[in-house]
């Protein structure tokens, strides 16, 4: 590797033992070349870069170790070149922030029943924000609330109020929507369909009337996108397994299991954590069964629409509770049957279009 | 100076003894990536072999020159009198340690 002065210069310049740096850097410069050759200029540059960083604290120390008192002087005046000049520097060289010049604030939504700070930015005239302004706030109109002069506020009831902000003789009006949320409510679990479109990820704010609440500002998240994605409120599946969604509003949270099924043909060869989805198209009286090995199974069966026959599922060799209203839980110790089975009205002759759903749930 | 063995420097101290001939840095680096599973920097390898040369269970003789280490030598070490004593009672030490622990280590029922 052709040397390189301006790093061996740096390293030397901290003082370390001749010795140690010659070691270091010959070990960097003999890697560099083997990883030149490996994994191409770039990279080898990227690694001798990183390196060299990572090997400075190490170098600096075996100076601090090994230097008279005139050389830790030396090497304190270079430390401090570079924490103290090298900042200063820096600030003298970028322009100073002006004097206030506007306040700026949209209207603020609020979900929190806990305070929460207006957010109001003071710029100068450049359109520079400035920190720690000294802002006064006073409710002024609407429905009532309780700000602070500081600019919290605690929002009781719904409605929407006026918040007049100052600053010196600059003032703002803040529109203020209270709509306060008491709680959300979201199903427990989540399931999808492999190759299904993406949803609206299911929930519902209530406020603290106890009635629905629709201006909303909140986060969702997803505990493992490489199961599902989030796209804005829709969530699409991504591969069969499990996550979750983390639907926050104000300083209510709540959590849903995310559940994709694979389709299949067949329950054959289940595995264990394995989601299955089973299309199914039963005419008047028919039934389909599958034999599975023991182990431990939710099972649903979802209609693929709601006005049609209804579908009974049977589980043999299994102890099994209701899960959710919609799920059966089922613990098998043997092998276990399960039999979907069209319940049809005497007459009709509709098929059943469903999908059974399968979570093998050991592991 | 301690003679008591640090995790590194017991580790870099078995590298050296495994390398023979061939125990420079960057093949100590490499055999300590290999079996601990974590990358070293440069600098924290040689400050543990340097530490452990100063505690006299390292001597250390350098090469020729080296075109591919641009023109540096390349510093070999080896285990020293006492730093063979050394990884003895550590092997001692462990297997002292382990005497009496059934394998493979199961948690107790509860």
């Amino acid at each position: 590797m052709r040397t390189r002065p301006r790093a061996d210069s740096l390293l030397r310049s901290l003082g370390a033992d001749r010795g140690f740096v010659d070691d270091v850097l010959g070990d960097l410069a003999e890697e560099y070349a083997l990883r030149t050759e490996r994994d191409g200029v770039l990279a080898a540059r990227c690694w001798y870069a990183r390196e060299a960083l990572r090997s400075a604290p190490y170098l600096l120390r075996n100076a601090v170790r090994r230097l008279g008192p005139r050389g830790r002087v030396r090497l304190a005046a270079l430390v401090a070149l570079v924490t103290l000049v090298i900042p200063l520097a820096l600030r003298a060289l970028l322009p100073g922030m002006g004097p206030p010049d506007r306040l700026v604030a949209a209207p603020f939504v609020v979900n929190n029943l806990d305070p929460v700070r207006l957010p109001l930015r003071v710029l100068d005239a450049a359109g520079r924000t400035l920190a720690d302004t000294g802002v006064r706030f006073l409710w002024t109109s609407g429905t009532p609330v309780s700000v602070s002069a500081e600019g919290l506020v605690t929002c009781a009831r719904i409605g929407d109020a006026v918040v007049r902000a100052s600053l010196g003789s600059l003032v703002t009006q803040v529109p203020v929507r209270c709509r306060p949320v008491a709680d959300i409510r979201a199903p427990g679990m989540l399931e999808l369909i492999l190759g299904a479109p993406a949803r609206e990820v299911p929930f519902e704010a209530v406020g603290v009337d106890g009635r629905p609440v629709t201006l909303l500002v909140g986060r969702i998240r997803i505990g493992d996108s490489s199961v599902a994605v989030l796209e804005g409120q829709r969530i699409r599946p991504i591969a069969a397994g499990h996550t979750w969604v983390e639907t926050q509003i104000g300083n209510r949270i709540t959590f849903s299991s995310v559940h994709v099924y694979g389709l299949a043909q067949s329950l054959e060869g289940v595995r264990p954590d394995q989601h299955l989805a089973v299309p199914l198209l039963l005419d008047r009286g028919e039934s389909r069964e599958w034999r599975l090995p023991a182990g431990r199974y939710l099972l649903r069966v979802v209609l693929d629409q709601d006005r049609q026959p209804a579908a009974r599922l049977l589980v043999a060799g299994a102890t099994c509770t209701l899960f959710e209203r919609t799920h059966l839980d089922c613990l098998a110790r043997g092998d276990m049957a399960i039999t979907v089975r069209q319940s049809h009205p005497v007459g009709s002759a509709t098929p059943l279009g469903a999908t059974l759903l399968v979570w093998r749930k050991d592991h | 100076m301690s003679s008591r063995l640090g995790t590194l420097e017991l580790a870099t101290l078995l590298a050296v003894a495994r390398l023979g001939g061939d125990a420079y840095g960057l093949a100590v680096r490499r055999d300590l990536a290999l079996r601990t599973g974590h990358d070293y920097s440069v600098g924290a390898v040689y400050t543990t072999l340097q530490r452990l040369e100063d505690k006299g269970f390292l001597k250390s003789r350098t090469s020729d020159p080296l075109p591919i280490r641009g023109g540096r030598s390349r510093r070999h070490f080896a285990l020293t009198g006492a730093g063979a004593r050394a990884l003895r009672e550590a092997e001692r030490r462990a297997a002292s340690l382990w005497m009496g622990v059934r394998t493979p280590i199961r948690p107790e029922p509860a």
